[in-house]
């Protein structure tokens, strides 16, 4: 059994009339257990070097169903405006603008709930890594 | 113009992993900082079923915009987990003490964040950030 450690933390000292202090600390664990996880993809980087197409890149039919995948995504494109659109089983789920990351959970509910996407310009590179416990 | 600054740290001895990620959250396609804010707090339990935590906005020119959304499961209890969904599609279970940040463009109108409780009563706190906030129509 592996510990990992995933740490967010959201601050900002002008949003609100009060400073924002978010902390939120989780360690990654099996569906259903406290087993740690045991199993990554990457850390990896992915570049799309001329078109830009929709991209398949954590297939749901190649992993086991509602399991307490993590996934994390970064786009290290430094021009604000590219993005890449973040899809599940076609469904959008939002844009990662120049310099943002995104962490969150993936069950791979079924064999469709690909993670896919879509650079908004030529040349973007994404840096990924999947936590598994499959 | 706010500057709101989300860090993430995943560390794992056992794995050899020491990964750092920093982004300033910003207004679609700039670097102007976001103004925009909804946070809460509250539990859910398996009686409720699936409840919308986040409408997406019935304002077309909100939508496709840049919106950061937090979730955080405040079990204990392993056993009790968070289906949290995009419209009909699962992402992915949020595990007691786990927490989630993504993108949400709120691709149309019915692309709302639900989760749904899977044991007992899950606490959970939110908050989303957003680029642009319309105010519906009264009915």
């Amino acid at each position: 059994m592996a510990t990992t450690i995933a740490q967010l933390t959201l601050t900002s000292t002008d949003l609100l009339s009060d400073s924002l202090a978010v902390s939120a600390v989780a360690t990654l664990t099996g569906a259903g257990s406290s087993t740690g996880l045991t199993h990554t993809e990457g850390l990896g980087r992915k570049t799309l070097a001329s078109g830009h197409a929709q991209y398949t890149l954590f297939d749901g039919s190649s992993r086991t169903a509602d399991k307490a995948h993590k996934i994390y995504l970064k786009n290290l494109s430094t021009t604000a405006a590219e993005y890449f659109l973040i899809t599940v089983n076609g469904e959008d789920m939002g844009r990662l603008y120049a310099g943002d990351w995104a962490f969150f959970p993936w069950s791979a509910h079924d064999a469709d709930n690909d993670i896919k996407i879509d650079p908004s310009a030529n040349d973007m590179t994404l840096e990924y890594m999947l936590f598994t416990d499959d | 113009m706010a500057t709101t600054t989300a860090t993430i740290d995943i560390t794992s001895a056992d794995l050899g992993i020491s990964l750092n990620a920093s982004t300033n959250l910003s207004k679609t396609g700039a670097s102007t900082g976001l103004e925009i804010m909804d946070a809460g707090y509250g539990e859910v339990t398996v009686a409720h079923g699936g409840k919308a935590l986040l409408e997406a906005s019935q304002v077309a020119g909100d939508r496709d915009t840049s919106n950061y959304f937090y979730l955080s499961n405040k079990e204990t209890d392993e056993t009790y987990y968070l289906i949290v969904k995009l419209h009909d599609t699962i992402v992915g279970r949020l595990s007691a003490g786990d927490w989630m940040f993504m993108p949400w463009n709120q691709g149309d109108a019915d692309a709302e964040i639900s989760i749904t409780a899977t044991n007992g009563t899950c606490a959970y706190e939110y908050a989303v950030f957003k680029s642009a906030y319309t105010l519906v129509d009264r009915t």
